[in-house]
């Protein structure tokens, strides 16, 4: 482990100078998945505008939950977007090989060996929109309330690390586990919304079968109504633990089943 | 010391149906045919041994030099490398510390960035100490020649520089052991010819056990003091290079074209190279075997009978040499047949062509 958090600097830097050599493909993607990001939220604007507003959840209250849940997701995809190279072709066609052959964690490498810009836009759009709407809505700011929401922002990473590892670690069953994996963390886009007033088996799904209200709404919801963030904090701490305990367990199930490719 | 002992792999392929019905009932049905890519296969390689590892395609080469490099696990049976299992994750770190392997036509480097970062992150995942780096990454240099493309990004490299840039990679740390799956594979002559110097060089060098596959005869022969020969994951052969060579008797197929007819008289004194004129007589191939027959002297009487205007001499393929063992079985010496033409046109083959000194 130690060699491994030694040498991640050196991937991380390996990798963004490998994106770098296609400067105009990184800016793009950043510029892509920044717009996509704010057109989503002028279309709550308007939703939020043609309907009155549920309780507490003002649009200025939407669009800080909007850009708190961009966060851990931008931060996961900046880092561990292969995941999804696993779910949907590593296995099948082979291409973990060359980790398997090095003294070295071989998940490890094949994770910190891209870095993606567009992730680093969506956090960029994340922080902007949380920093114009959070001072407008009546909300009090502590030092502890601060830190418990990045610390909240930082195990949300870790939840949908997890969720990705263990849904795309299936294609060593599978083959190809795209499609699983895509439905599933398709539904981190509900968070963005007050889950709270989607029904009591959807707000049960989104809290505790898919954790995604869990980690993602919940913390606002507490920053926004006055609540102690640090609950929200411990249940996400507790869903980043077991996501990320069960992702690893299935892993290496998985890549004892691992057959390379033939010819 | 590597020790394979009744070492399996065996790959489920699910039973395909045809049309579209069958392509639904293959996603529901649990029908397997399994192949039995390595069949039982058991040797000892010694330190300091060089082996090809030879055999048509298909025949589990790759299969088990995957098994042997941390990335299959066996079916069942035990491959040990110096008394640790590759493929179990307490034991994988300390057995790829001392292994070094290349895939042919895979590439291990980086590929938009110059080979020196590939290198400079190999040094931190094999905990290679700062001056003993320095010192091996420029005895390679020299000995692969790569001094002029170092530092260009790897995907501006031609095939035979990224082979030797792999090549470099996979020695970087000092391995005890050196895996090659068809490193020659896609090469031209001279590319390959070079590079095979540089394998011998290095292991001159180094003392490295080696093994090797390849397609071409004439690769084992400059490398390998041992043959082992696989067939349908099973070993048909296992001996020296030369016991190899002795069995199948080191043919060369020699084709001359000439400037003027040949005649059936010349063609008749000639009859024990087994000639096959083609129909205008224009071109002439001969089967010799090259341990009763001087190549050399053989081509000066061929130089003297017949008016020549170029000479091509072509090597014995492994695929040949399989098949050879494979009809002949193991004991018997093998006699020339019609298979020359198919020789001669097989592609890739190590083609030397002889200028005529007329
Ligand atoms: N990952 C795999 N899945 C299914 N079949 C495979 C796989 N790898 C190899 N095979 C099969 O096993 C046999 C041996 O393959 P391989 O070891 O690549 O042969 P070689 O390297 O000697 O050409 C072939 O029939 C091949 O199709
Ligand atoms: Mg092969």
């Amino acid at each position: 482990m130690l060699k491994e958090l030694r040498l991640y600097p050196k991937y991380v830097a390996m990798s963004v100078k490998s994106s770098l050599s296609y400067k105009t493909d990184a800016i793009l993607q950043i510029i892509s998945f920044a717009v996509t990001e704010a057109v989503s939220l002028a279309t709550i604007y308007l939703i939020v505008g043609a309907v009155p507003s549920v309780g507490i959840w003002t649009f200025e209250a939407l669009a800080v939950l909007f850009g708190f849940t961009l966060i851990p997701k931008a931060i996961d995809h900046m880092f561990f977007d292969d995941l999804w190279i696993l779910a949907y072709w590593a296995v099948r066609l082979g291409e973990l090989d060359p980790y398997l052959t090095k003294p070295i964690n071989p998940l490890f490498q094949f994770l910190a060996k891209t870095f993606k810009w567009a992730g680093a836009g969506e956090l960029v759009v994340g922080v902007v929109i949380m920093c114009i709407f959070a001072p407008q809505c009546a909300i009090v700011w502590t030092a502890s309330n601060t830190i418990a929401i990045i610390v909240c922002a930082l195990l949300g990473m870790f939840v949908f690390t997890g969720i990705k590892l263990l849904f795309a670690s299936l294609a060593f069953w599978v083959k190809s586990s795209g499609v699983i994996l895509n439905t599933v963390y398709n539904f981190c886009n509900y968070a963005k919304y007050p889950v709270r007033y989607m029904g009591k088996a959807f707000m049960s799904i989104m809290f505790y079968v898919v954790p995604f209200g869990l980690f993602l709404y919940y913390p606002v919801e507490l920053l926004i109504t006055g609540g102690n963030v640090w609950w929200a904090a411990l249940w996400s701490s507790i869903a980043a633990v077991v996501l990320i305990t069960l992702g690893l367990f299935v892993w290496h199930r998985g890549i004892r089943r691992y057959e390379s490719i033939g010819n | 010391m590597i020790q394979l002992i009744n070492v399996e792999k065996h790959f489920k392929k699910p039973v395909r149906g045809k049309g579209v019905w069958g392509m639904v009932k293959t996603l529901f049905s649990r029908k397997y045919t399994l192949v039995k890519a390595v069949d039982g296969v058991s040797f000892d390689i010694a330190d300091g041994e060089a082996v090809g590892y030879i055999g048509a395609n298909g025949a589990g080469k790759s299969t088990t030099i995957k098994m042997m490099s941390g990335i299959l696990t066996p079916s069942s049976g035990e491959i040990l490398i110096d008394g640790k299992r590759p493929y179990k994750s307490k034991e994988r770190n300390a057995v790829l510390k001392n292994i070094g392997v290349v895939f042919g036509q895979k590439t291990q480097l980086w590929n938009d960035l110059p080979l020196t970062e590939t290198y400079d992150l190999l040094k931190g995942i094999y905990d290679i100490d700062g001056d003993e780096y320095k010192k091996r990454l420029g005895d390679l240099v020299e000995l692969l020649d790569m001094k002029e493309f170092l530092s260009a990004p790897v995907r501006t490299l031609s095939l035979g520089q990224r082979m030797r840039a792999d090549l470099a990679a996979a020695m970087l740390h000092n391995p005890k052991t050196l895996f090659l799956d068809e490193p020659t594979i896609g090469l031209d002559v001279l590319v390959k010819r070079n590079l095979i110097a540089a394998i011998k060089s290095i292991r001159a060098k180094y003392n490295t056990t080696l093994l090797l596959t390849t397609h071409a005869m004439s690769d084992i022969e400059q490398l390998c003091d041992r043959v082992i020969v696989l067939d349908k994951g099973k070993i048909l052969f296992d001996g020296t290079t030369d016991g190899v060579k002795h069995m199948f008797g080191d043919k060369r197929n020699i084709t001359v074209m000439l400037k003027a007819p040949a005649t059936p008289d010349a063609l008749l004194r000639f009859g024990f190279a087994f000639p096959e004129a083609s129909d205008d007589l224009m071109q002439v191939k001969f089967t010799v075997d090259a341990e009763k027959q001087h190549v050399n002297e053989f081509l000066q009487d061929v130089l003297g009978a017949f008016r020549v205007e170029d000479v091509k001499i072509v090597e014995t393929d492994i695929e040949e040499v399989v098949r050879k063992i494979y009809e002949d079985g193991v004991t018997d010496n093998a006699s020339g047949d019609a298979e020359t033409a198919r020789v001669v046109d097989n592609a890739g083959n190590d083609g030397a062509t002889v200028e005529d000194g007329e």
